[in-house]
């Protein structure tokens, strides 16, 4: 057997802080599925994902440890393509990232991946699934998938750009200020067992652009509002005087690639929190609406978003922080995450945007889904994205009352909206 | 295609009550489709929890087994009740500390915390019963209920009033400062030590003096909001 030299790859600027805030009960995990039309072959499956990984090396990887830093290391060969279990995202030990930091599984139609953030973000995770089921399809089907709209060539070799680091590359002079306000937590009784609840909402993508036209914003920023809208309500209930009540932020994470013409497969995106302060006063729908697309309009550009890239790079190249040995910088960079890293939003709301697949796919391919993993204080999370005529929109929760997923669903058919709900209930 | 009667969304055949407000899907006339799940049945496949009322129920019985050998072999060494009273008091009141308020879903603390002080109270007076100590009601009884009083009136008003936690402590600690003279007082008065006050000044003083900080702090906004920022965690 050929004994070729493992490569290995630094851990990029936004992944250092993962595997640093991992709890025993808890990482930072996301997961993409594509539902086909047809049940799958586990037998076709692992084939396709021992030819897809290796188009893939920077997700083919297995974090280890260093004295400084922890590192990827390149995995030998696939693991093994498991069944899908009764809730999406279940805990992924740390021992399980040592040896592979992603996992791929199947459940009747669909193909789900789940990925330890350190490896990549939503839309590099998303081209490795639509890849997976390219190959997967070219096998089971003996039909050539064209490599376009996200399917990469499995025989190519990968560019030096797919493995940078591109937080480096665009660092800029001028940092920003990361000091932000605390946000209303939510809360709830947790689920003994760790179970958790995925409920998705189904809407047509046109209705939901129509609507969001006609407030004059993205359908991001359309969804961020109601689900800003949802929280107040939540926290009026839950603390009925203003006085006391906290802002209600939204965490958007924001694609880079395009801004910065990156061709990156690792993480490459940073975050704005939109949101009002109920202490000020009662906020309208439109005035929220309002609210979100005045902040993303200010902070989603190049000129911004590279102040916060000099400000997280800067971090990093700290020498103090640098020299010092991994077991302390993972204590404070621990302490940090847990002092600050979750408070400054309610929720995460991650949009993917519209998934696209090449035409030879399309009849092969009913829907795509994207899960967040619940983050580690805060018990709901939500990722969107739209395949087709379809908005899914995923909630999930490890906490036992629907009331945000009841908030968010209910307003969005109080707008006019009409939502199909679909969930892992038991 | 089934909708919630409740929430008005649509649910999917999958769905047997709406995941929003847990609304039973039902229709008279139409028989639902089965649909598929989107994820396998759940199985519960998590390990067997402890059954909390079977522990506390060991709990009990273990306190049971040193109280019963204790007063077997006493009576059966001394023919009455002689040291065993002091350990079986001792059992019963780490029961009533630890093990009590575990009984319950959610103890209330109030209530707790002043049974936690009767029970001490009784317990000593037990000893000063058998002993014939006379110091009792000149000096325990006052002491337990003197600390009794600060304690539970602060656990009190941080339950019910939720908010200036800054006055509380500080009117705890002031408190405290007096109890401690008053302490010293019941000293010499019951043991007959000296006439005039000498060490309790100085706690006097330094609690007066926290105390006094506390309520400054939680008076003067400035202040409060200066230090928060450097002592934030």
């Amino acid at each position: 057997m050929k004994n070729h030299k493992l490569r290995w790859l630094r851990l990029d600027n936004a992944a250092k802080i993962y595997p640093a805030a991992k709890r025993r009960k808890w990482n930072n995990v996301f997961r993409l599925s594509a539902t086909l039309t047809e049940s799958i072959d586990p037998f076709i499956l692992q084939s396709a994902l021992n030819v897809t990984i290796k188009r893939f090396p920077s997700i083919a990887m297995r974090l280890r440890r260093g004295v400084f830093w922890y590192y990827l290391e390149e995995i030998r060969k696939a693991p093994s393509v498991k069944k899908d279990t009764y809730y999406p995202l279940v805990q992924m030990p740390f021992e399980d990232i040592r040896k592979c930091a992603f996992r791929v599984l199947y459940y009747e139609n669909r193909i789900a991946v789940e990925f330890f953030h350190v490896l990549t973000d939503g839309n590099g995770g998303i081209i490795f699934l639509k890849t997976l089921v390219a190959e997967y399809l070219s096998q089971r089907h003996n039909i050539t998938i064209s490599n376009t709209n996200g399917v990469f060539d499995r025989t190519a070799e990968p560019t030096a750009s797919e493995l940078e680091d591109s937080f480096l590359k665009y660092e800029g002079h001028v940092s920003a200020s990361r000091q932000e306000s605390t946000a209303y937590r939510l809360k709830g009784t947790p689920e003994k067992d760790d179970f958790s609840h995925l409920t998705t909402g189904i809407m047509d993508v046109n209705e939901a652009l129509q609507m969001a036209k006609s407030y004059k914003v993205s359908l991001t920023e359309f969804i961020t509002a109601v689900m800003i809208a949802s929280i107040i309500e939540i926290q009026n209930e839950k603390v009925p005087n203003r006085k006391h009540q906290k802002p209600v932020k939204v965490l958007i994470p924001v694609n880079l690639r395009k801004m910065f013409e990156s061709t990156s497969l690792r993480n490459f995106v940073l975050y704005i929190t939109p949101g009002i302060n109920p202490k000020m006063g009662q906020y309208c729908f439109e005035e929220i609406v309002k609210m979100v697309h005045h902040k993303m309009g200010i902070e989603v550009n190049d000129k911004h978003m590279a102040s916060l890239i000099t400000a997280n790079v800067k971090a990093e190249k700290t020498l103090i922080l640098k020299i010092m040995p991994l077991f302390i910088k993972n204590f404070a960079m621990k302490t940090a995450f847990d002092m600050i890293g979750e408070k400054k939003s309610c929720i995460t709301l991650s949009n993917l945007g519209a998934v696209k697949v090449p035409e030879e796919m399309s009849p092969f391919v009913e829907r795509f889904d994207f899960v967040l993993g619940i983050q580690a204080t805060s018990p709901n999370n939500c990722g969107m994205l739209s395949f087709g005529d379809k908005l899914y929109i995923n909630l999930i929760r490890n906490i036992k009352e629907p009331t945000l997923e009841y908030k968010f669903f209910t307003y969005i058919k109080n707008l006019g909206l009409n939502v199909k709900i679909e969930s892992n209930q038991r | 295609m089934s909708y919630c009667v409740k929430c008005g969304v649509e649910l999917a055949d999958s769905e047997p009550k709406c995941p929003l407000c847990g609304t039973v899907v039902y229709h008279p006339d139409i028989k639902r489709p089965e649909g598929k799940t989107p994820y396998p049945h759940y199985q519960n496949n998590s390990q067997e929890t402890i059954n909390q009322s079977g522990v506390l129920f060991v709990l009990s019985v273990i306190c049971l087994i040193p109280i019963a050998l204790s007063l077997l072999s006493d009576i059966s060494i001394n023919g009455s009740i002689n040291w065993a009273g002091y350990a079986v008091g001792a059992i019963m009141l780490i029961y009533v500390i630890v093990i009590l308020p575990i009984w319950f879903k959610r103890p209330n603390p109030v209530i707790f915390s002043s049974a936690d002080f009767a029970a001490v109270a009784l317990y000593l007076f037990y000893i000063d019963f058998v002993t014939n100590g006379s110091w009792f009601f000149s000096f325990a009884l006052p002491t337990v209920g003197g600390i009794a009083l600060i304690v539970v009136t602060v656990i009190t008003l941080m339950r019910y009033v939720k908010r200036g936690y800054l006055y509380m402590f500080g009117g705890g600690l002031i408190a405290s400062g007096f109890f401690v003279v008053l302490l010293e007082s019941l000293i010499n008065y019951t043991f007959h030590i000296r006439d005039k006050l000498v060490w309790s000044i100085y706690p006097l003083v330094a609690f007066f003096l926290i105390g006094a900080s506390l309520i400054v702090i939680a008076i003067c906004k400035p202040l409060k909001e200066s230090l928060h920022r450097k002592f934030f965690i």
